[in-house]
This record gives structure tokens, sequence and C-alpha cells, in this order.
């Protein structure tokens, strides 16, 4: 370091010192304040200039609020997840909701583990007998369908506003069965050892089970109960 | 202080100094409606600057504004005029003879600098007192001078200069 680098670096602490001092005392050679002529115009323009400093400041608090709401909703929405997903009482009924909607259908593959052959259909219309073992206090039937083409056994029964129907069709292997289960409270279950599904609506309950032969539909506004001693007593022969 | 609250103490500080403001900017642009324009303008600076502001230190605070006001006044009269008085790379240091040689420092020395600061063209004196004072970086105060960062570089170094000359000079008187 020579000379000329120390010396700088006196007069650098030096100013450090001088300058508080001379910021302490009044500028030499500043005007005298007299009044000056402002008029109306200009205040306005003050004003403005003001007004338009306010504008931006609440602008970036504006930003700075919504960021801030933003963070605590992550956060808020975060500890939500967490105590949804440790909490099982909650935990289903959440992920209910979450998929449920994307769950318009259930569909139901028909596949049977063992080679028998399949029955032609005609020999279901020759062999045309379905048992209905149980059938609830007041219904009677009301329509009776043998559908041809799909090749389909419908029934209904009702009692005033109340109303079942029975649709049998012939197990076809490999075909699917579509149940509409959209915002529907679903449980699968077993009917005589026969795998069954059953969906519930507010305005229709659907029961679906298939055995070796045929597949069987019931559906209507009777309850759960009923349906499914319905279906424990049906047999299409 | 909120931050939020800037905006009308600087109204106020405004509303106290504008006339020294202006009568600054009269005397530089020896134009009414100039130095109404340079008034305005120096609010302007104010609000973006305010955190230079003491507001708890009247006399600091007279000076800054007045500092304030002086450089945009002159940057206005360089822009409207497009006369430039100190182009980049036009003015060159000064060869001094090396002061240290001939300078003592003593205790009356920061008092001597004090008095050569005051007494020193604003034009040099202003970008080191915004600099090592205000604590403002060369880009702020090139600024708030209108002029580029090389200028104020050189200011302050000749801010500097003319100090160690004049300090030399009056070392060069006592002995």
């Amino acid at each position: 370091m020579n000379n000329k680098d120390t010396f700088d670096k006196i007069l650098d602490s030096l100013l450090d010192e001088a300058l508080p001092i001379v910021e302490s005392m009044p500028d030499k050679n500043l005007p005298e304040e007299t009044e000056a002529p402002f008029t109306e115009e200009d205040e306005r323009r003050s004003l403005a200039i003001l007004a338009k400093e306010r504008a931006a400041l609440r602008a970036v608090r504006a930003r700075t609020y919504l960021k801030r709401i933003a963070v605590c909703a992550a956060v808020f929405m975060l500890l939500c997840a967490i105590l949804v997903m440790s909490v099982s009482a909650l935990r289903a009924p959440v992920l209910n909701f979450v998929t449920k909607p994307a769950n318009r259908s259930t569909q139901i593959q028909l596949n049977r583990s063992d080679n028998t052959d399949e029955l032609s259909v005609e020999a279901v219309y020759e062999e045309e007998g379905l048992y209905i073992g149980y059938i609830p206090e007041g219904f009677s039937l009301e329509q009776r369908t043998i559908g041809s083409a799909s090749k389909s056994t419908f029934l209904q029964f009702k009692n005033g506003s109340e109303y079942f129907n029975i649709d049998t069709s012939i197990y076809q292997e490999n075909t699917d069965i579509t149940i509409d289960t959209e915002n529907a409270n679903v449980e699968r279950m077993r009917i005589n050892d026969k795998p069954a599904l059953y969906s519930e609506k507010e305005t229709i309950k659907i029961l679906f089970m298939y055995d070796e032969n045929y597949t069987y539909t019931i559906a209507g506004n009777i309850d759960k109960d009923n349906l499914v001693q319905i279906a424990q007593n049906l047999k299409k022969y | 202080m909120r931050k939020n609250d800037y905006v009308s103490k600087v109204e106020r500080l405004y509303r106290r100094h504008r006339s020294l403001i202006y009568w600054i900017a009269y005397a530089i642009l020896e134009d009414e409606a100039w130095a109404k324009d340079a008034s305005q303008e120096t609010l302007a600076r104010m609000l973006k600057y305010h955190d230079r502001l003491s507001f708890d230190s009247p006399v600091e605070t007279k000076n800054y504004i007045a500092r304030i006001a002086r450089n945009t006044s002159f940057d206005m009269y360089n822009r409207r005029k497009k006369y430039n008085t100190l182009a980049d790379g036009s003015e060159t240091l000064p060869v001094t003879d090396n002061p240290t040689e001939e300078m003592y420092i003593t205790k009356e020395t920061v008092n001597e600098i004090v008095e050569i600061i005051r007494d020193m063209d604003p034009k040099y004196s202003d970008p080191l007192r915004f600099h090592k004072f205000d604590k403002m970086t060369v880009e702020q105060i090139a600024e708030i001078m209108g002029v580029s960062v090389r200028t104020v570089y050189y200011r302050i170094e000749k801010a500097k200069e003319i100090i160690k000359a004049e300090l030399g000079k009056r070392g060069a008187g006592h002995e």
C-alpha cells in the first residue's frame, strides 16, 4: 500500500466524521424562503403526483395481501390434507367425494372361469321358466316383456307409486354390463354365493347379479332389504 | 414510521419547503414556469427517495431537499437547453501535487474539511454528500443529477481531490 492509498483511507474516515457536521448546519447560499408564486393549477399538479404515488402504493399493498392470502390458503389446504389423510374416519368420505364424480358408471365384465359351452338363445327361450320366490306384499305384475332382439325377460311389479323391475338376460361370455352408478352409493356383495353389485341413488336402487347362465337386474324404488330378498329368491331355469 | 405513511410525510415536508425548492430552481433556471416544473419534479424525486429523508432532523432534511432541488434543476436545465456542461470523459482530473507530503492531519482537519465541503461547488459536493452521507448508490445519484454514472464517479473523486488540494494548501500555510 503506497502513500496515496493510505491517504485516501484516512480521507474517507475524515469525511465520515466531517459529513455529519456538514449536514447538521444549514447549507450556505440557500435562497430566502419568501412565498413562492404557486397557483391553484400548481397545487393540483402536486396533488396529482401524490395521488399517483398513493395509487401505486395501494396496488403494491393489494399484491402483497393477495400473496399472503394465497400462502395462507395453501398452508390451510396442506393442513387439511394432512388432517384428512391421517384420520381414517375423514379419509374415506373425502376420497369418495373426490373420486365418485369420476365414476359415472360401473362396468362388470362377465367372465366364466370354467369352459362350459354357452347356451343358445333358443334353448333359453325354450326353458323360459322364471321362479320368483319372494314378492313384497301388495305388489302385482304390471308389465311382462320378452325381448326377442335383446333376448331378455322384463317384468315390472307395482304397488301404487312403488315399483320394481326384474330384468334377466342370457349370460354372454366376455361382455360388459354397464350400470349407472354416478353419484350413487355402491356396494359389492354376494347373493346365494353369486357376485352382485348394489347401487343406490335417491330415486332408484339397482341390484345386479349373475350366475352361470343369466344376468339379473332388479331395480326399483323399494328399499334395499326387499331388493336383496327378491334377488335371494330369484332363479331362472 | 408505517411504510404507507411516507406519502403524507413527504407531502408535509414538500409543503413546508416548497418555497425553498422553488427559489433554488428559479436561481438556476431563471424562469418561473421552469422553476415550477422543477418543483414538481423535486416532489416526485422526494417520493422516490423518501427513505433517505430524515424526518427527525430538520436541518439534514432541509439540506437534503435543497440538494435534490438543486440537482433536479440542473438536470432540467441541461435537458431543456440540450446543453451538457459535463459530457462523459470531457472532464479530466487536474494534475495536483502529492498533498500527502505536505499535509499534516490535526484535530482541526475535520473542521477544515467541513468548511471546504460547505464552500465547494455543489456540482462536486452534492454527489459526495449523497454518496457518503445519504448512502446512495452512484446509479441513484446519477438519476437525481441527470448525469451518467461515470460522471458521478468523476465528481466524487474530484471533490476528494479538491479537499486534498485545499488541505495541502492550508497545511503549507500553517508551516
